[in-house]
């Protein structure tokens, strides 16, 4: 499990995809979430897996698999 | 952007190179097809034009190869909730599979893979929506991505070999990740030894190396360019960068994007027309292309690149662009003169064959005539060689250059092509029983008939064969038919040695 803080940003890349833009600059697409966490410019504390072993149309960086987060 | 006189490019490139206030200047290629489908919103579609894919469609439009598209699933059939998007109607499709339900309905439920198999193979010259590169191959609809656009590796690593044991022939992996691993990349090795070209996206994280699977060495890395053919803002690159298409920048506005049919992600029971970026939408350019390239008769994959890459529009920086950026046309023109050689080569065996075999019923020697071989030539493998003497300006030069069988696309129409009339023993025997009056005649209609069966041992053996495909692309079929003409020639041969007696 990981804790990341970060901005939610949707991507126009791939036709679309979430990202967590993360304060140390590192960059993850999202898998999992709902809509009180995928809103563009939503600021965010997620925890979850980095998911090494997925690959994904954002190819922005690793897939984190969301399982919990607390907005703000 | 400026518009100048074709006359007086190079001038104003020197005079705004020298100019310290310009960064950079280079010319803005902008082709205007012989051909232009009527499809509406082809105008729209700048990254087609910009690989001269329209160009290409007067010599193939991929028909007899399949492409594997592994990704979120196309929208390809009515199938519960899943329905095919307009622009998808009257393509070919290969069985599917989706790899996350174990069933074969490889459906989308994102949108991202239709847009991917739109680029390949859109419905082209219907009159609705947009044009796709090779719009005569066969999809292959494999689902490993969510809904969310992600998926593991051992699902990309079934699919690609589900692809590579199915007769397909690209693969197209718009999809990517950070991180190797052994079993994808021995999935990507058993693919590509079955004879698998597999073109994957770079990856769009800015950075100075591309992503996985694009970095493995059986794969094609595909970096992504713009409406004025820079590297987009968002595209991977390096030294693994093979080739470079357009991906869309949309830096330029919502036309600067690829524009194809796709479902809605916000809403998956609308369809519509999307304009997209990303790497994920430059590889499809290529894979279409290398599907245009083995339609021609070119099996290996190493081959295809070579002449995908030999083919592009040069660019200086090879870490951004690799070769340069795709060029359709130029590749089939590449292709066509590429497979003349071997048709050439197996054309001289069947002769050899069919002189000996005639000769030895008659216990006598044959001695075919020059007219014998010229139209041995005309029937296998055209005059393959006049684009590399530079005489592609002669008229009829497209179709003097290939083999007699391939005359059907100037005949019938691209969208026939592989037509049984001219993939058989048919013409070769019509024109037998309407001329073999005389015995100088003769010589030419054996010549004729085995350079033909020559030509469709080839596509049977190397280029079309496929049993998804139409009668004239049947393996069987061919096979057939290649023997039926060398019997032919046999036959008037034989008739020559009896009527010299």
């Amino acid at each position: 499990m990981v804790t990341i803080k970060g901005t939610v940003v949707f991507e126009d890349l791939s036709g679309g995809v979430w990202v967590l833009a993360a304060d140390d600059g590192n960059r993850y697409q999202m898998e999992g979430g709902d809509k009180k966490l995928l809103k563009d410019g939503q600021r965010a504390t997620v925890s979850g897996e980095l998911a090494s072993d997925s690959m994904g149309i954002g190819m922005v960086g690793e897939i984190l698999r969301v399982k919990s987060y607390v907005l703000g | 952007m400026a518009r100048v006189d074709p006359g007086r490019v190079t001038e104003v490139l020197e005079a705004l190179r020298g100019d310290p206030r310009v960064e950079q200047a280079e010319p803005n290629h902008v082709y205007h097809a012989l051909y232009e489908p009527n499809d509406p919103r082809f105008k729209e579609q700048w990254h087609l034009q910009k690989i001269r894919a329209s160009d290409a469609w007067d010599v193939t439009i991929g028909k007899g190869v399949t492409v594997a598209v592994i990704d979120t699933g196309v929208a390809y059939e009515k199938h519960r909730d899943f329905f095919q998007v307009e622009d998808l109607a009257g393509c070919s499709f290969a069985k599917g599979f989706n790899f996350l339900t174990s069933d074969p309905h490889g459906n989308d439920d994102h949108g991202h893979g239709t847009h991917v198999a739109g680029t390949i193979a859109q419905a082209t010259n219907n009159k609705i929506g947009v044009a796709g590169v090779a719009y005569g191959c066969t999809i292959m609809p494999l689902k490993v991505l969510s809904s969310q656009g992600s998926g593991t590796v051992a699902h990309i690593a079934q699919a690609i070999r589900y692809a590579a044991d199915n007769n397909a022939k690209v693969i197209n992996m718009s999809l990517g990740g950070p991180f190797p691993s052994r079993v994808m990349e021995q999935a990507c090795t058993y693919a590509k030894s079955k004879g698998v070209l597999i073109v994957c996206a770079a990856g769009n994280e800015r950075r100075d190396r591309v992503s996985y699977p694009a970095a493995y060495e059986a794969c094609v890395a595909v970096s992504a360019t713009g409406p004025t053919d820079e590297l987009a803002f968002y595209s991977n690159y390096g030294d693994k960068v093979a080739i470079a298409a357009p991906g869309g920048d949309k830096r330029f506005g919502e036309a600067g994007g690829v524009l194809q049919n796709s479902i809605n992600p916000a809403d998956r029971t609308q369809q519509g027309y999307f304009s997209w970026q990303g790497t994920s939408m430059a590889a499809p350019h290529v894979a279409g292309a290398a599907a245009l390239v083995m339609s021609l008769g070119v099996a290996k994959p190493d081959k295809v690149l070579q002449i995908l890459q030999s083919s592009a529009r040069k660019k200086d920086d090879k870490r951004r662009f690799g070769a340069g950026i795709l060029d359709c046309y130029a590749a089939v023109k590449k292709a066509k003169s590429a497979c003349g050689w071997w048709r050439l080569a197996l054309a001289l065996v069947m002769a050899f064959l069919a002189v000996r075999w005639a000769g030895s019923s008659v216990r006598r020697p044959l001695w075919p005539s020059a007219g014998f071989f010229v139209c041995l030539v005309i029937g296998s493998s055209g005059l393959f060689f006049l684009p590399q003497l530079g005489l592609s300006w002669l008229p009829l030069s497209d179709t003097l250059s290939t083999g007699f069988p391939q005359w059907d696309v100037a005949c019938l129409g691209v969208e026939r092509h592989a037509s049984p009339v001219f993939y058989s023993v048919a013409i070769p025997l019509v024109l037998a029983i309407l001329f073999m009056g005389s015995a100088w005649r003769r010589q030419l209609l054996a010549g004729f008939s085995v350079g033909v069966g020559a030509h469709l041992a080839h596509a049977a053996l190397f280029a079309l064969g496929d049993a998804q495909g139409s009668l004239g692309q049947n393996v069987i079929w061919l096979l057939a038919n290649s023997a039926l003409c060398l019997l032919l020639g046999r036959v008037l041969l034989k008739s020559l040695a009896r009527d010299a007696r």
